[in-house]
């Protein structure tokens, strides 16, 4: 009789500790399972910028584009980067040719936008196959672009990383056809 | 007498073992609920900020596609709008005697401050133009809260038609949305 007292007494104590086991392994499976799930959780991109830097890369060549430029006799700035591709013939006020009247232009929109707005940017012009006629990118109006894309090799020299520069990139592009061939025109706004 | 005592040592040391297992298991219970509820609220907290991002790129939507700002033209014209339609609009809207025009934007752009700022290069003057300054900015809607926890701006590149000249300018609509 005090045997099978004894036995009951320890049975119940075993239901009970593998309860508790069982509770436990409940436990760190939930644990395991949350931790997962936050691991292979794709990371979250900001909907914002990915969608704006679309918008305003391909708005910001669309609008340039077709800006009138009163001082070089009102021709469009398409235009412009036509002649220059060309054969130079148009002249802007002071003489300046379409090509370095380009430059003036680029450098004062790009002022007034992505270089106030703080984006990371690439802009080229380039003839399909050939000459670039106008590169320019934030890390030449801004120094701490360079600091930040620069890797030190091993023998201590430092030296500038463009696939870290543009990792990440949204394109605003158009092609002007110039009879024979294309000028492209590119901008990248980068994710940093 | 002595085995009593022992026994009930043993119970004290049995009770005092489990007292401490509890312990611990509420302590990682509460430590499992905090993780997990700072998780839930960062969270939360990208839903609404991306949610808050969606309302200022459907209002920036919204402005750039207004009928009384854009265009005239036979061709749809992407991100254009007429230089004389916005300052007519910008008049308008600043006049406060408007008061059911303002009511009527109100609906399309909430709690917002739209702005279309020109820029025609510099020195670049010539009899008969409108704008020959560096830069001209015109309200197109403007209603700043006086306490906001969150403000979302964003810029698009534009080009301000001039009519009369038939001159294209170079323009940057700012929406600034207020939560």
């Amino acid at each position: 009789m005090v045997s099978n007292q004894k036995r009951c007494t320890k049975t119940k104590k075993g239901q009970t500790e593998i309860f508790g086991l069982v509770i436990i392994v409940i436990l760190v499976t939930m644990f395991f399972l949350f931790g997962v799930r936050q691991l292979l959780r794709a990371p979250e991109e900001d909907f914002k910028q990915s969608y704006t830097q679309k918008e305003v890369a391909q708005y910001f060549v669309s609008t340039f584009l077709s800006t009138t430029v009163a001082p070089c006799g009102n021709y469009q700035v398409r235009e412009l980067i036509l002649d220059c591709a060309r054969n130079q013939n148009i002249y802007c006020e002071y003489g300046e040719t379409s090509c370095s009247y380009l430059e003036i232009l680029l450098d004062e929109y790009l002022n007034a936008s992505l270089r106030e707005w703080r984006k990371h940017y690439m802009l080229n012009i380039s003839v399909e196959g050939g000459e670039t006629l106008y590169y320019n990118d934030s890390r030449y109006y801004n120094d701490s672009y360079v600091r930040q894309f620069t890797r030190t090799l091993s023998n201590g020299t430092v030296q500038f990383d463009d696939r870290l520069f543009c990792l990440e990139r949204r394109q605003g592009r158009a092609f002007l056809p110039m009879n024979p061939g294309m000028v492209e025109v590119t901008l990248d706004i980068c994710t940093v | 007498m002595i085995f009593f005592r022992l026994k009930q040592k043993k119970a004290q040391i049995k009770m005092f073992e489990t007292i401490a297992v509890l312990i611990i298991f509420f302590i990682l219970l509460a430590a499992g609920f905090a993780f997990y509820s700072n998780f839930e609220r960062h969270s939360i907290k990208t839903e609404q900020m991306e949610q808050e991002s969606k309302e200022a790129i459907e209002i920036a939507q919204r402005a750039s596609l207004i009928p009384e700002l854009i265009c005239s033209s036979e061709t749809v014209t992407d991100n254009c709008f007429d230089l004389y339609k916005v300052m007519t609009f910008s008049e308008m809207i600043a006049d406060e005697a408007n008061l059911n025009q303002r009511m009527y934007y109100y609906y399309l752009f909430g709690l917002s401050n739209i702005t279309i700022t020109v820029h025609p290069l510099k020195n670049f003057e010539r009899e008969g133009y409108i704008l020959n300054d560096s830069g001209k900015r015109f309200s197109i809607y403007e209603n700043i809260p006086n306490t906001y926890t969150s403000k979302s701006v964003l810029f698009y590149p534009i080009i301000v038609y001039e009519p009369i000249y038939e001159i294209n300018h170079f323009g940057v609509l700012r929406v600034e949305v207020y939560n």
